[in-house]
């Protein structure tokens, strides 16, 4: 079981956002998304949702996505996808309606364990509650494969960590996350899998298992693979302050 | 199990909310409706009479041959306030479709919804009942209107065409 992206491309006017991508997402990977700012990561997750018209093809086990497969996939978003005006008391009456395979014995204890209040509305929680709604929300759907954009943005550090902890916890063999974030030493003790996007193509994939052989640490292959100068801030510095005099 | 009001309405919109602004602006409509019919018709038919002073006292008195004016010029711009509430329904649609991204982007969860529908569905389902429901008062009012000008009117009044009713 994967999904698998076949010479995806998708531009914005003039602007190529992905260019060619191809990539495997076999079932039960753990994989961390990596990239600056506009490299691709988004538009690759809302293509793979079916949010966006690209060309190329996006198959879940050979098949196209389509309204038959789709709760299959979840998605979490730092935009946030959940309603605001409802309650969680609420959001879970609707998932269990619409997605047949809803976990809810995993949302309840999740809720228990970051102390989410059940029936206030979601639109009145803090933005650290919120993102950890919206995370709770994804793994609770019942999908196989889990896709979350920056989920994090706004948590503090020992939220991001309990999180940590708990997903590694919780998730089955047959759930497959793909986790778009800039907190790279962070997510490295616990993704499987580094893809690394570049101004829309993927320039860098590699399994933890293989960098640890090579004595690597993933925040020296990523260096490694944008060719990251470690003497560009001081030679930056050097021209400003030289140009000062 | 869904209750047919979740289908109808996008989540977060106060369902009995919406309802009372209709209502509300129905009743509303429905009233200028009446006073331009109102407007039209009482002053054609008061042309239909004269004073008479014989007995010292204005006595109205039908003026021989006297015809009213024909039904459909009476109803001229009388139903405008119900066809603008009709024709406010696709910018309700529009807020409808605009409520799944305020607050946050809930859109992306309806577009992942095996049920491909209900995102529609609960965006056009009050709108068309609305509208239908305006069409259906616009109608009433109309019989109401022509009931009006047929018994209102004196039978000698009526044009011709209308004498048969």
């Amino acid at each position: 079981m994967m999904i698998e992206l076949n010479h995806v491309s998708k531009s914005y006017g003039s602007k190529t956002a992905l260019n060619g991508v191809s990539l495997s997402l076999p079932q039960g990977e753990i994989v961390g998304l990596f990239g600056e700012n506009g490299a691709g990561k988004t538009t690759m997750m809302k293509s793979i949702l079916g949010y966006l018209r690209y060309q190329g093809t996006i198959t879940l086990d050979g098949e196209p996505i389509t309204r038959k497969n789709i709760a299959r996939l979840s998605f979490a978003t730092a935009e946030h996808s959940f309603f605001p005006h409802l309650s969680p008391k609420a959001h879970s009456q609707f998932y269990s309606e619409h997605f047949p395979s809803f976990r809810e014995k995993r949302f309840l204890a999740l809720m228990e364990f970051f102390g989410l209040p059940m029936n206030k509305a979601v639109g009145s929680y803090s933005l650290g509650q919120k993102n950890q709604f919206e995370v709770i929300m994804a793994l609770s759907q019942g999908a196989d494969y889990i896709l979350m954009d920056e989920p994090f943005a706004g948590n503090d550090i020992f939220n991001r960590e309990d999180f940590y902890k708990v997903l590694l916890g919780i998730l089955e063999p047959t759930e497959t996350v793909l986790l778009s974030t800039h907190l790279i030493e962070e997510v490295s003790a616990f993704i499987g899998r580094a893809v690394l996007l570049r101004q829309g193509r993927i320039v860098g994939d590699t399994t933890t298992e293989t960098l640890e052989d090579q004595g690597k640490t993933l925040m020296q292959y990523i260096k490694e693979t944008y060719q990251y100068r470690a003497d560009r801030v001081s030679r930056a510095l050097d021209e400003l302050t030289g140009s000062d005099e | 199990m869904t209750r047919i009001s979740d289908r109808m309405i996008p989540p977060g919109i106060s369902a009995a909310s919406e309802k009372t602004l209709y209502f509300i602006a129905l009743g509303i409509c429905s009233l200028l409706s009446m006073a331009l019919f109102a407007f039209h018709y009482a002053p054609a038919r008061e042309a239909l009479f004269m004073n008479n002073y014989t007995s010292g006292k204005a006595v109205p008195v039908l003026i021989p041959g006297a015809v009213i004016e024909d039904f459909p010029v009476l109803l001229h711009r009388v139903f405008d306030p119900l066809f603008l509430l009709m024709a406010l329904t696709p910018f309700v649609v529009l807020l409808h479709y605009l409520h799944y991204r305020q607050g946050s982007m809930s859109i992306y969860l309806m577009r992942r919804l095996p049920d491909g529908k209900l995102l529609h569905q609960q965006c056009w389902a009050l709108p068309l009942v609305a509208l239908g429901l305006t069409a259906l008062t616009a109608l009433l009012f109309l019989l109401f209107y022509f009931l009006i000008y047929l018994f209102a009117t004196p039978a000698q009044c009526l044009p011709s065409a209308y004498r048969r009713f």
